[in-house]
């Protein structure tokens, strides 16, 4: 099978969506001529013209809040939010509009927007670009959120999000973009709400998301050379969470380790540990661990940086904590 | 970044001294002698009682450093285990009068406590407190490994914790989570914990399918060689050499030349066999408590006189009832002489951890055959118990031969 | 404008005061959860406007929503029953006063942030115009964006209105200038004097009319609708009026002059009045018509109210409803 990078498997969805569906159009800044700060959106611009490949001003709630009236009236838009630390700016579109507008009018009114955005650390970029923000909207009744680890899962879940009829917040991760693997040349889709289990394994549950997922599977390498032979699940939707197949691991292996980039209060990592322990509390032998980023804002300083968010070795140890190995 | 802390529980002052469970079936123990006295500064790990089973007189060590309150249960007083027989208090702690009426009950004042650790065995490992589950465990048997209510804190000597899963699989199995040695952090019962124990009784229920092989020995030999020894030996070490140490040798030279009869069968992974590293041989003794079996460790490595001494040693401890659980523990072959009643020959079941054991009858004079002859000579039955998973036939028979080869020929132990 | 339209914008106007004095009834009576905004004494803008657009043109309206709802053909009988709480609501009970939408009518709801409908306007306009191109030859379609003084002063306007201009969106930015916000004059909080200087800002043609003239309304309305229809892009239309109540029911005013309010509800002044006024001179009614068009506009307030009243409640099913399509 051909493998291509994570930012051209999500340009190819875009693409291939773009030609299915006319109503499918992609707003953002820079995403036009620029072709995308990442370089997600190029090509499409020629493909098919200014107002369906539409470069905005810098006006984040304006980019949202016409992405919502374009979607309450038939248009099936793709907004890019360069940076998720930008989505603050469009709070109120997202959160008190977007999220539910279906609900509110009684059912009548249908939402089908994508908003594209990207998150995390690990390049320096300090405080304000650098969050890892997804449970900000995992909160907020309404919404979907969506967070894919591979090229093959952001192209596969990517079509999804366009063409389902719900407010879709998918959040890419920076250093994820270069990253390769295989990807079909037919089409295919990937459902909504379905974790994948990227890793079988019986000794230790390890559910991690988005650039974590690459994080726990090279934990999961490192542990296997200590014959402890751990459980890699990617929810890949965190809401909504698919809790079965996380449950059905723990009760095979007796053990979880959560882990997010987000910061750890209020975190990804406490919602399903949460959820878990309620559903599975029988079958646990040690508490739920959770790997997150320290609570702090994210600093420049390298050395600081990488102590903030969460390793593999953050991930080795946890795992080794569950097994009562340290 | 860090990783949380598990909530360890805080040593919170006073801290109750309890009777200790120091083995499977102790149900009650009695206070033979206070070594502190009431008010007493004493220090953590300090032996500060005696207390006395059916078999054994062991010593307690204070779990905290402080000074001794009231001595609740009094010399020569059998309570049950979990009993709290007095408390320590930290400086400028005062005792209350709660301390009155404080035998309390097996149910309220501490859960059971758990049985002493089983043998270092090399394949399955030692159960313990662990670095890292917050240093507030200590030991309250001498040697020992820390069971569950020896953690501190008022209040939680009365809890014993236990994780979901393996109370789930105690459930499965049929057995109480209490009575099983926890070796998660404040001593938690895990699910390993758990299939060990499951694991062990299965085990002693006899599972193990037993076959047994007996051999007629001459014993002119070995007594002849006895009795030249004995001044030697008395000499060295004031000790009577007896054939009983001669048989030690022999055997644990016999089973240097056969692994598999030092031996063991493992449950875990489907079933394996697993050898043991080192020859520690178990002596039955008869005392007045009934048999025990004190181990001679690494009897392979001992000269003759060596093994006399400790034998010597062992034995009169257990005649006292001064027997160390360290003492018992960890047998890997274990040779059972009756040979001083009036039993020819017996058939031994088995100890979990082994795979086989020899018993030896009394040396009496029997007619044998020499050369065509009918004649008188001291001789002896020895009987192999085997496990069959870990032996066959031909294997028990190997080792009982070489047994009985040196038995008859002692003077090839030189070789 | 012929007899019927102006027979139908008297009536409507007449059954958008009756509809909010009902409303005002309820509520002090505490028959209504939450709270409410009332229209009275805009009727003029609502109507007005709303008789220039065409079926399929979109608006959006504002937490003080009822008017333009109604003035867009909405159905009371619902709408009541949506103040109600109950299931034959507009919204299933489930999105009350601030929420009132009705999607087939082009009523892209009501909206309780203030602002909150008017980056949503415009991507509806964007969505019109990207419709034109699809359909060639069908009419394309316009899009209203109703808000007040006090939401001219919100950020979105700002962004959303430089949009509409550089991507010539078929929009009309509708501020209902009716000199209060919540409870304070609006004045004291706009820099400039003239509400049109905001639009000027992001390079937007303005204009504006006076919000108690209906006829002025409709007609300055017209004149922006054609505009963007043309794809000659947006229009920010001010229209001068008054809100003659308070901004929530029970609110104690202490914050304006009743001789104010008194000389806005004057006959003089009151749109309703105004229009009634015209309607004797300009197209021969006389007061019996006028009359009779209040009583039409009444009882259909009643039916409405009697309809919602003898409706059920949600079932408590209908709470997991529609979270997600």
């Amino acid at each position: 099978m051909r493998e291509i990078q994570y930012r051209d498997a999500l340009n190819e969805a875009l693409n291939e969506e773009m030609a299915r569906d006319p109503r499918v159009f992609v707003l953002g800044e820079d995403v036009g001529r620029y072709g995308g700060v990442l370089q997600i959106t190029r090509g499409l611009l020629d493909k098919y013209g200014e107002k369906r490949v539409r470069d905005t001003p810098i006006s984040e709630a304006g980019i949202m809040g016409v992405a919502v009236g374009a979607a309450m009236t038939g248009m099936r838009p793709v907004a890019e939010i360069m940076y998720i630390d930008f989505s603050a700016l469009a709070m109120d579109q997202i959160a008190n509009q977007a999220a539910k507008a279906h609900y509110m009018f009684g059912g009548k009114a249908r939402v089908p927007l994508v908003m594209r955005t990207q998150g995390g650390g690990g390049r320096g970029n300090a405080a304000q670009h650098s969050q890892s923000l997804e449970m900000w909207f995992v909160h907020v009744p309404g919404l979907i959120v969506v967070q894919p680890s591979t090229p093959y899962d952001a192209k596969g879940l990517l079509k999804s999000a366009i063409r389902d009829d719900n407010p879709v917040i998918f959040i890419e991760h920076k250093l994820l973009y270069s990253t390769t693997g295989p990807v079909p040349e037919e089409e295919y889709l990937i459902p909504i709400g379905v974790a994948d289990v990227k890793r079988e394994g019986k000794d230790v549950t390890i559910v991690a998301t988005s650039r974590m997922v690459l994080f726990a599977l090279a934990a999961a390498d490192t542990l296997r050379q200590r014959g402890i032979e751990a459980e890699v699940i990617d929810p890949r939707t965190l809401k909504p969470l698919d809790l079965e197949t996380i449950v059905t691991s723990v009760q095979k292996t007796g053990r979880l380790v959560v882990v997010n980039e987000g910061a750890l209060t209020g975190g990804f990592t406490a919602e399903v540990a949460a959820r878990v322990q309620r559903a599975a509390f029988d079958w646990l032998d040690a508490p739920i661990l959770q790997v997150a980023s320290e609570d702090v804002p994210l600093p420049y300083s390298g050395v600081l940086e990488l102590e903030a968010i969460p390793s593999e070795q953050d991930i080795v140890n946890a795992a080794l904590e569950a097994l009562y190995w340290n | 970044m860090q990783l949380w802390k598990p909530y360890t529980g805080t040593s919170a002052m006073p801290t109750d001294v309890i009777m200790p469970r120091l083995g499977l079936t102790m149900e009650t123990g009695t206070v033979q002698r206070w070594l502190a006295t009431e008010g007493q500064h004493v220090e953590a790990g300090e032996a500060i009682l005696e207390v006395e089973t059916d078999k054994v007189v062991v010593e307690v060590e204070a779990p905290a450093t402080g000074h001794l309150g009231s001595l609740v249960v009094g010399e020569g007083e059998n309570v049950p285990i979990g009993t709290v027989l007095a408390r320590i208090y930290a400086r400028g702690e005062q005792q209350t009068n709660e301390v009155a009426g404080g035998h309390g009950d097996p149910a309220g004042a501490a859960a059971p406590p758990l049985p002493v650790q089983q043998s270092t065995d090399p394949q399955l490992g030692s159960i313990g407190a662990r670095e890292g589950s917050g240093g507030n465990v200590r030991e309250s048997v001498p040697g020992g490994h820390a069971v569950a209510h020896d953690v501190q804190g008022a209040g939680r000597a009365e809890r014993i914790f236990s994780s979901p899963r393996a109370r789930k699989r105690a459930r499965e199995a049929g057995l109480d989570w209490h009575t099983v040695p926890g070796s998660g952090p404040l001593g938690r019962v895990i699910e390993r914990d758990v299939l060990r124990a499951a694991d062990r009784m299965t085990a002693c229920f006899g599972t193990a399918p037993h076959f047994y092989l007996s051999a007629e020995a001459r014993a002119d030999a070995i007594m002849g060689l006895r009795e030249r020894l004995l001044p030697i030996v008395e000499r060295r070490t004031g000790v009577r050499l007896t054939v009983t140490d001669l048989l030690v040798m022999i055997v644990a030279r016999a089973l240097a030349e056969h692994p598999r009869a030092n031996a063991f069968w493992d449950p875990a992974g489907g079933g394996r066999i697993g050898l043991h590293r080192h020859i520690h041989l178990g002596v039955a003794v008869a005392t007045d408590a009934g048999l025990v079996v004190p181990v001679l460790r690494n009897a392979d490595g001992m000269g003759l006189a060596q093994i006399a001494a400790e034998r010597s040693d062992l034995v009169e401890k257990a005649r006292q009832g001064r027997l160390s659980p360290d003492d018992l523990e960890g047998s890997t072959f274990t040779l059972t002489d009756l040979g001083m009643y009036r039993v020819d020959g017996f058939q031994a079941i088995l100890n979990p951890s082994q795979s086989a054991m020899l018993a030896v009858g009394r040396i009496v004079e029997r007619p044998v055959a020499i050369e065509g002859q009918v004649r008188v000579r001291p001789t002896m039955v020895v009987t192999l118990s085997c496990d069959h998973r870990v032996l066959d036939s031909v294997m028990g028979a190997q080792f009982l031969g070489r047994v009985v080869e040196l038995i008859e020929e002692p003077t090839e132990l030189m070789a | 404008m012929d007899k019927g339209l102006a027979e139908q914008a008297y009536r409507r106007m007449y059954a958008i005061r009756a509809f909010e004095e009902k409303v005002e009834q309820l509520f002090a009576a505490g028959e209504l959860p939450g709270f409410v905004h009332l229209y009275m004494g805009e009727e003029a803008c609502a109507v007005g406007v709303c008789s220039a657009l065409k079926e399929g043109d979109y608006i959006t309206s504002t937490h003080r929503g009822h008017g333009h709802c109604l003035a867009k053909g909405g159905d009371p009988r619902r709408m009541m029953a949506e103040l109600l709480g109950k299931t034959t609501g507009y919204c299933k009970g489930k999105g009350g006063s601030m929420h009132i939408a009705d999607l087939d009518l082009g009523i892209l709801g009501a909206n309780g942030i203030v602002g909150g409908g008017i980056g949503l306007a415009t991507g509806a306009a964007y969505s019109a115009d990207l419709h034109a191109d699809l359909e060639p030859g069908i009419r394309r379609k316009v899009v209203v964006c109703f808000f007040g003084d006090g939401a001219s002063n919100q950020g979105i306007l700002a962004e959303v209105g430089n949009m509409a201009v550089l991507w010539r969106l078929p929009i009309i930015y509708l501020c209902e200038e009716n000199q209060y916000a919540e409870f304070s004059p609006s004045k004291p909080f706009i820099a400039v004097d003239r509400l049109e200087l905001k639009a000027q800002a992001f390079g937007m043609r303005a204009v504006t009319v006076d919000g108690n003239d209906l006829l002025a309304v409709l007609e300055t309305t017209r004149l922006a609708v054609e505009l963007a229809r043309d794809g000659q892009g947006p229009t920010f239309l001010v229209a001068k009026t008054y809100r003659i109540e308070g901004h929530t029911v029970g609110d104690p005013l202490t914050y304006r002059p009743k001789e104010e309010t008194a000389a806005w509800k004057s006959p003089e002044r009151d749109p309703i009045s105004r229009f009634g006024r015209r309607l004797m001179a300009e197209f021969g009614f006389v007061e019996r018509d006028l009359e009779e068009l209040r009583q039409r506009a009444r009882a259909a307030i009643e039916d409405a109210l009697q309809f919602a009243v003898d409706s059920p409640e949600p079932e408590v099913t209908a709470l997991w409803e529609d979270v997600y399509a």
